[in-house]
């Protein structure tokens, strides 16, 4: 006679190696140290780490397999009426590489990742010419050495051995040796298995946050001429925040991923003591604002803030004063990433029907959105896709840029030995866009 | 944990960057499914036990049990991973649930536990092992462990007979 609590537990027995029979994890590949971080404040980028020293040159093959608009099939195989709106053309990336990474770094578009083996890789960044598509000249090297991705200097992050805690150098381009070259500890951090630095660049600045350094919650202002420390500022406590930075120096948003702070958006000025609040956050609880995107460049920031990705108002401010220009509430549009400027305008990508809906199947369609820098209107300018959800249901800062009046996208989300890479580059030409909602 | 040769250890019974390497080279698939069934998905579980060995390949391990010390990293890491999980979901209702491709009610089952008593069942009953070894994993009295494995038991008989 078997009673219920063993016939529970044969039954989990069974259920457990059912489950784990088909799990198939891929080969483990170790990596021993990070090297690099990423881009625009997203979480840092684990960089495989094996000793190799490979100029990877010559051009990187592709293929283009579609060009026209999308519109692709959306949820339960219905169709969408309405017609292509943008110009939308896809090219197949290397099938063997693993580009993770998509930036634009001074009007040049940049991909970013790693070729060869899984065992062997090369961290590799190759410009990718924005009118034909092509990849252009793959500047590679061993994947242990820091990854400057195109930008004039980066931070290394260096995990310190028997301990939660890491160090952070600067890296830098030296002409003469013609590979970056790293300085001497900038900052000393803890607790790297919760919350590591994060960092964002612009006015010719690197500004480099960590919530848990030995000094407490600390901001470097970098130069990115020099790749000198010009000043050490005190910040306020926010886990796992969200940075940007314009000419007006540097603009810290407080996430859904962090915890309680009395604003929901601080800036600091090039050369400053300090950390000025530019919005309160409200009562701490259900309604308490946080930042869910943020993106500044010249003397504007745009963000995303409200107490969810659903219930987001979109707000402009200008100046180093951080004077309010407007704040409308988001249409239902959710948007969770935005690249673009004041010019273009403001653009996101994100699953139809939205994030915050009830509905998670995948694949989905990608919406495109554009956000009007002036007024923080929507606009739904064409869908593509459709592509698989990711695990985090929205997309990475890394799958996103904005260039010379295109919109390019990295999918679909490939998994690989626990990193994500994604085979098709998508660009849209925004600027033909029309409303189709 | 593969339970074949034992790995030896270095002098002052820590293990070197290469004995560490050569033990998550062999526990790899078993780590990635431990956490796959501690936080229901198996990208999140594989980048939790890639950062498990990045933090603890930069030196040598001191640890007498460096199988059981690597098991308890990687269940402390997916328990860092469920509390921020729980702060998003609490601020992010209706998101995509990060699933296996077909979860079945092993997963509906599970996500219907508290951690503590999800990573009880999952040591207990995927791993086998012994109630002091769980004690020892989730910091606790093995009273403790029982008290979660039979409150586990009996949530799950619930469910199931739904």
């Amino acid at each position: 006679m078997t009673g219920p609590d063993e016939a529970t537990e044969i039954r989990l027995r069974q259920m457990f190696g059912h489950a784990a029979d088909q799990m198939h994890p891929p080969p483990f590949v170790p990596v021993p140290e990070t090297a690099s971080g990423t881009p625009r404040g997203a979480a840092w980028r684990l960089v495989v780490g094996l000793a190799l020293c490979v100029l990877v040159a010559g051009a990187v093959a592709f293929e283009v397999h579609a060009v026209g608009g999308s519109g692709g099939p959306a949820l339960g195989g219905a169709h969408r009426a309405s017609p292509p709106a943008t110009a939308v053309t896809t090219v197949s990336l290397p099938r063997h590489d693993r580009f993770d990474d998509i930036r634009a770094v001074d009007g040049r578009l940049l991909l970013s990742g790693t070729v060869g083996t899984l065992a062997h890789p090369t961290c590799v960044t190759v410009p990718v010419d924005p009118r034909t598509l092509a990849l252009g000249q793959a500047a590679g090297q061993s994947c242990g050495d820091p990854d400057l991705a195109g930008e004039p200097v980066a931070p290394v992050n260096t995990y310190l051995p028997e301990s939660n805690g890491a160090t952070i150098r600067i890296a830098r381009w030296d002409p003469h040796i013609r590979r970056a070259s790293t300085g001497p500890v900038v900052m000393t951090y803890g607790h790297s298995s919760d919350a590591n630095p994060v960092i964002a660049y612009g006015g010719g600045w690197l500004w480099v946050y960590d919530v848990a350094t030995t000094n407490g919650p600390e901001v470097l202002q970098v130069s990115e001429a020099t790749g000198q420390v010009v000043d050490t500022i005190t910040a306020p406590t926010l886990y796992r925040p969200v940075m940007a930075a314009d000419d007006d120096g540097l603009w810290l948003g407080n996430t859904v991923q962090g915890s309680s702070s009395p604003e929901v958006l601080y800036h600091v000025p090039p050369g400053g003591d300090g950390a000025t609040g530019v919005l309160p956050s409200g009562p701490p609880g259900p309604t308490e604002n946080h930042v869910i995107w943020l993106l500044a460049t010249g003397h504007s920031v745009w963000s995303g803030i409200g107490p969810t990705y659903t219930e987001q108002t979109i707000w402009r401010f200008d100046g180093p004063g951080a004077t309010p220009v407007f704040h409308v509430p988001d249409k239902g549009l959710d948007p969770t990433v935005v690249v673009g400027d004041g010019t273009t305008g403001l653009f996101s990508v994100g699953p139809y029907p939205p994030f915050g809906s009830d509905i998670v199947s995948s694949p989905r369609v990608q919406d495109v959105v554009r956000i009007d820098p002036a007024s923080g209107a929507e606009t739904v300018l064409d869908s593509i896709g459709p592509f698989p959800v990711s695990a985090t249901g929205v997309l990475g800062d890394n799958q996103l840029a904005s260039v010379h009046g295109w919109l390019f996208v990295l999918e679909p989300t490939r998994q690989a030995n626990g990193y994500s890479s994604f085979p098709d580059l998508v660009r849209v030409d925004v600027t033909t866009g029309v409303s189709r909602r | 944990v593969d339970q074949e040769a034992p790995v030896s250890l270095a002098e002052g019974g820590g293990a070197s960057p290469a004995v560490l390497e050569e033990l998550f080279r062999r526990s790899w698939g078993d780590l990635v499914r431990l956490a796959t069934f501690l936080t229901g998905s198996v990208p999140t579980a594989e980048d939790l036990v890639q950062d498990t060995f990045a933090r603890l390949g930069a030196g040598p391990l001191r640890a007498e049990d460096p199988a059981g010390y690597l098991r308890t990293s990687v269940v402390n890491a997916c328990r860092s991973y469920h509390r921020r999980r729980l702060l998003e979901l609490r601020h992010r209702p209706g998101s995509a649930r990060p699933g296996i491709d077909d979860p079945g009610e092993l997963w509906d089952v599970l996500d219907r536990l508290s951690g503590r008593q999800r990573t009880a069942l999952v040591l207990r009953y995927y791993l086998d092992l012994p109630e002091e070894e769980i004690a020892a994993t989730l910091h606790c009295r093995p009273s403790t462990v029982r008290s979660l494995v039979q409150r586990g038991l009996a949530k799950m008989r619930e469910e199931l007979s739904e």
